[in-house]
């Protein structure tokens, strides 16, 4: 049958981020629903928003300190083990989380067992488990992942909230465990393999065999490293981790603020929750354009044309009226939220080769978690003296241009294995 | 440390418990009890995993005889 025949041919790497997505899509929605319990443990536990706030603070350290460290693993290991071993961990720690009797439990098992299991299927690990099986499509794979984290947010928030008022918070985190060990583990063990060699295939499915149509010439770019250090001696590295840090901080901000900010501006809440549908949806969409285009042209580019775009979303903030602001920031906003995600990710991967491209993600997302978690204090710190947010959000804009000017200066012609002489021969004929 | 908290809150997915409270305002005109997107959500989640199971492994081995 020709849907057999057409799926038959489909190369098997894509299915491997199909499953990834739907992983990410589980991890996002469940680490996204803590904020469905903390009234719930609050009232059983009788304790306060503190002590929650501190077991959740442990996880937010454990889970950033985490990520080079999976990384190396990955690096060393390869992304079946770490993914698998995450997944089932994760199951196993909503699990154990349905059985606190107290927020010290919730602590250990929130902050500590979750946290560091999560790290193994976040993100970081996921994309960097695909990037060893795409080259030409790498930055379309890693978005598609990243859409799965979108989708999750916007569906299982909802979805958790909605179970927690029927079967009750231990039942909903039950639920949860399950859809990690009876689909997340299965996935992972039947479709993720660590990269296209070991089953006798090509990054993209191209061949090997000189002359042959589509043919594959391996090339290395002029930075590839062969241990993470020897990256930290070049520039590259830094200004793409700079960058990243900016993203990270601004979104951060926004994400723990914009509640307050829109009560401030005395935005309602029906209008607060359909521009936050909004920008969720532009987001799902626009990752999957930003992705095919990162396919087609420069990611230097992209990438800082992403931030160049947050920050006109963040600049509409200030100089709008509220209302029209926050629409403007749902549309502009939402169209670069997790964009520079895979853009980093495949740059990085691009610049210094896949053998260390785990640990140096891991570092990045490490940079990028902690420097958001700074910010965030010091904009509530700033909005608690002075009462607005409008110089955080300016000092936002003046930090995302400067991130946009930073990715636009990577010389990435010059050292991304994407332009080192011909990669691609097709029948003979070369094109770079 | 609260706003540290309400980072790990949202970091990975910008909801916190008020911004829930405003979704579900909006939700619940169109969804009810959510038993209808509880009972969606899941059936799919796990039937497209099943399919995708089954597909990719007939997938893989067609690429590697290939």
């Amino acid at each position: 049958m020709p849907i057999n025949k057409k799926l038959s041919n489909m190369y098997y790497g894509w299915f491997i981020v199909i499953g990834l997505a739907l992983v990410t899509f589980l991890d996002f929605g469940a680490r996204a629903s803590f904020g469905v319990y903390v009234h719930e443990w609050e009232k059983e536990f009788e304790t306060s928003v503190g002590s929650i706030s501190a077991a959740a603070s442990i996880g937010l350290v454990i889970g950033g300190l985490s990520s080079p460290i999976y990384g190396g693993l990955i690096d060393r290991f390869g992304g079946r083990v770490v993914l698998l071993s995450g997944a089932t961990l994760t199951g196993i720690g909503y699990i154990l989380l349905s059985f606190i009797p107290s927020v010290l439990f919730l602590a250990v098992v929130w902050g500590c067992v979750i946290a560091l299991a999560t790290g193994g299927i976040s993100v970081g690990m996921t994309t960097v488990t695909v990037a060893r099986w795409f080259s030409r499509y790498r930055g379309m794979a890693m978005s598609f992942i990243l859409s799965g984290a979108a989708l999750g947010g916007l569906l299982l928030v909802p979805f958790s909230s909605y179970l927690v008022e029927i079967v009750g918070w231990r039942m909903t985190v039950t639920v949860f465990a399950l859809g990690f060990l009876i689909v997340g583990v299965p996935v992972v063990w039947s479709l993720v393999r660590n990269s296209p060699e070991e089953i006798g295939l090509e990054k993209d499915g191209l061949s090997t065999h000189p002359g042959q149509e589509g043919t594959v010439v391996e090339t290395t770019s002029p930075l590839e490293v062969s241990h993470w250090r020897e990256a930290l001696k070049s520039l590259p590295i830094w200004k793409i981790s700079m960058a990243y840090v900016v993203c990270g901080v601004s979104t951060s901000i926004i994400s723990v603020h914009y509640v307050r900010w829109a009560i401030s501006e005395g935005i309602s809440s029906t209008q607060g929750a359909m521009a936050f549908g909004l920008l969720a949806g532009v987001n799902g969409t626009a990752l999957l354009f930003v992705g095919w285009l990162s396919d087609r042209m420069e990611r230097r580019l992209l990438l800082g044309t992403v931030y160049g775009i947050r920050a006109l979303g963040f600049l509409c903030l200030v100089i709008l009226p509220p209302t029209w602001g926050l629409w403007a920031f749902a549309v502009i906003g939402g169209g670069s939220w997790l964009s520079s995600v895979p853009l980093t990710t495949s740059l990085t991967a691009d610049i210094y080769g896949l053998k260390q491209v785990g640990t140096l993600t891991g570092l990045a997302n490490c940079a990028h978690a902690l420097g958001g978690a700074a910010c965030v204090w010091i904009a509530g710190t700033l909005f608690d003296e002075i009462g607005t947010y409008d110089f955080t959000f300016m000092g936002v804009v003046v930090a995302l241009i400067a991130a946009m000017l930073i990715s636009w200066s990577v010389q990435e012609k010059k050292l991304s294995v994407r332009y080192q002489t011909s990669q691609l021969e097709t029948g003979g004929a070369t094109a770079s | 440390m609260l706003q540290l908290v309400k980072f790990q809150l949202h970091h990975d997915g910008p909801v916190d418990p008020v911004l829930l409270g405003w979704i579900r305002e909006v939700l619940d005109g169109f969804l009810g009890s959510g038993v209808a997107l509880i009972l969606g959500v899941g059936v799919i989640t796990v039937l497209s995993a099943a399919l995708l199971i089954f597909v990719g492994r007939r997938v893989r081995y067609s690429n590697h005889s290939q």
